[in-house]
């Protein structure tokens, strides 16, 4: 579990030593019930004892994009996601492939998920997203009686697309779009493909030829697939050799926009599918749920 | 994957015929639990008093019990003994008794006195002798009078008598000693069986179940994974006419987590180093209860679900 703490001073966010400021309108008014309607409130929870290999099976028999994870004690839920599983794998694949099966069923969700924010429902939505920022974690905890929800980064867009609070900025995609977009080649590996994203901490990448995008829910799709896991166990250096033209099921074409397209536009199509991603004409700039952090006002 | 070094047969292996033996044990049963399955009939042959098909003979259901007491799956005591010729294998033997000297047949039951030297004497001897005809001692010390047997042929008085059988079929003729014997008992559950027959655990109606479909059934068969984790397999039901083998983890339903945790054991074992699978393998996750939706993950896993 990797963990961390929140610095709060009294209302007053500083994230790498600059100070956020509250009041961005498309943020105002908002709050975490709010939001909460727009997250998925079918994904089961699983135990932090399980094996790897079963969140796993968890995420192959209901095509989740995330899985809940809880404590013997149900305390604060943990998140384990594809990119969770891929920093995993990447982790082993690198020192010792042969051991990677066993890893999987040696080895407990506790040692590989995340932590999650916890969010009051009347938290405001501005405060949310400022939270995760500063943590750098996407997704909160929100408890209801007795039974945890998660909010993810990609739940505020879908409301605050739908709720028409992108129209409140005059932004343009270029203006909190990330500038440099990795990408790799189709003749690399599924290993070179986990090392990028795994040093690069990113969960998208542009399959170059192909002009779609894999992201880490892809990767851990293909990975899950049935001859994947059978080659993972029978010799997963060859899976780990797997060129990325196999991946190509999994990844997703972007939606392409110019450079100048209105934000609420650019939100609008970016929830629509996946993979999420939003790709400048040029491709040289990308829009992810994440950047939507970039809205908070930083002085 | 270790092959048969783990793999263990912890309770039993059961064919439908051998629960249905069971039923009709525990049918017959009287207070005591135990049933008198054999009789011997007129003509000296052996019978079985409860059914036993077209096909099958008293001395096969004999062999099928005595297989059960074997797994522990049934009891048994002692019920009778048949003696039977040597030369031909019948029953219709013919008791004699002779002079366990001569061997002559003409003897008289008497009553005899047992001098102190521990010669035998008649009691007509007793009236005529009056010395001991072997010691020469005083008969007034002799102790009697005890059941024995005087010879006419040789005149020999014992308290045994030589016994034989002879053949009324074949003519055979020997001491009893040398009679063969065919020992009959009767046969009761014991608690595995019983349990098996009665009870409502999930897993042994399942037995029951696939027993009486015709499946041959190993319990709690343990085996090691690719991963190195060692897994107990709740059932495995092998039909070998259909060749198809099934491969059971038993729960107390069926949701996601079960799924999973069969997905699991699936993805890391490999089937054919299963001893004693043939055919089709199929995985099935079973349980009285099944929540909804879990037949369609199910079907993601290549898992299938069955209700108990």
């Amino acid at each position: 579990m990797i963990q961390g703490t929140v610095p709060q001073m009294n209302g007053v966010f500083k994230v790498r030593g600059k100070v956020l400021l509250s009041g961005c309108p498309v943020f105002g008014g908002y709050t975490v019930i709010d939001v909460l309607r727009y997250a998925d409130r079918t994904v089961p929870l699983i135990s932090i004892d399980y094996p790897v290999i079963k969140a796993l099976m968890g995420f192959k028999g209901l095509d989740l994009h995330y899985l809940v994870v809880v404590g013997r004690q149900e305390e604060v839920p943990g998140v384990l996601t594809g990119y969770n599983v891929m920093t995993f794998l990447y982790k082993i694949a690198s020192t010792n492939p042969e051991k990677l099966w066993a890893a999987l069923y040696k080895t407990s969700v506790y040692d590989v998920d995340w932590l999650t924010l916890q969010a009051e429902t009347t938290m405001s939505v501005e405060d949310l997203v400022t939270k995760m920022l500063m943590k750098g974690w996407g997704f909160a905890s929100v408890r209801i009686e007795e039974r945890f929800y998660l909010v993810s980064i990609l739940d505020v867009i879908r409301f605050l697309v739908s709720s028409g609070a992108f129209e409140r900025t005059s932004h343009r995609l270029l203006d909190i779009a990330t500038r440099g977009v990795l990408s790799v080649g189709m003749d690399s590996t599924l290993f070179e493909l986990l090392e990028v994203m795994v040093r690069k901490r990113i969960r998208r990448v542009v399959l170059e030829e192909e002009d779609c995008v894999v992201t880490d829910r892809g990767v851990l799709q293909y990975i899950i697939s049935d001859q994947a896991l059978e080659t993972l166990r029978d010799s997963p250096k060859k899976l780990l050799a797997t060129p990325l033209d196999a991946l190509t099921p999994y990844a997703g074409k972007p939606v392409i926009l110019g450079e100048d397209a209105p934000l609420s536009i650019a939100f609008k199509k970016l929830v629509e599918k996946e993979p999420y991603t939003v790709l400048t004409q040029d491709r040289k700039h990308i829009l992810t749920p994440w950047d939507t952090t970039k809205l908070l006002k930083v002085n | 994957m270790m092959k048969s070094g783990l793999m263990k047969l912890c309770s039993h292996n059961l064919t439908a015929e051998e629960l249905a033996l069971l039923n009709k044990i525990r049918n017959a049963a009287g207070e005591n639990g135990l049933v008198k399955v054999f009789d011997v009939n007129a003509e000296g042959a052996i019978t079985a008093l409860i059914e036993v098909g077209e096909d099958s003979s008293a001395e096969e259901l004999m062999e099928k019990l005595d297989m059960l007491v074997d797994k522990r799956l049934l009891r048994s005591e002692f019920d009778a003994k048949i003696l039977t010729c040597r030369g031909c294998g019948g029953r219709k033997l013919m008791p004699k008794t002779a002079c366990p000297l001569c061997g002559s047949e003409d003897i008289v039951k008497s009553a005899v006195y047992v001098h102190r030297c521990g010669a035998l004497i008649p009691e007509v001897g007793v009236g005529r002798l009056v010395s001991c005809p072997r010691c020469g001692g005083d008969l007034g010390s002799a102790e009697g009078p005890e059941q024995g047997f005087v010879c006419n042929a040789c005149g020999a008085t014992s308290k045994w008598l030589r016994v034989l059988v002879e053949c009324l079929s074949c003519g055979w003729s020997d001491v009893v000693e040398n009679a063969g014997q065919i020992v009959l008992r009767r046969y009761g559950l014991t608690e595995e069986s019983l349990s098996i027959l009665v009870s409502a655990d999930p897993v042994k109606k399942l037995v029951r179940r696939l027993v009486s479909k015709g499946y041959t059934v190993l319990c709690g068969v343990r085996i090691r994974g690719i991963s190195g984790a060692e897994y107990t397999l709740d059932l495995i039901a092998v039909n070998t006419t259909d060749l198809v083998s099934k491969i059971y983890i038993v729960f107390e339903k069926v949701g996601l987590a079960e799924l999973m945790d069969i997905a699991v054991k699936k993805l890391d074992i490999d089937k054919n180093s299963i001893n004693g699978v043939v055919g089709n393998i199929r995985w099935v996750a079973a349980a009285p209860a099944i929540e909804p939706g879990a037949e369609k993950v199910a079907k993601t896993f290549s898992v299938d679900v069955e209700l108990i």
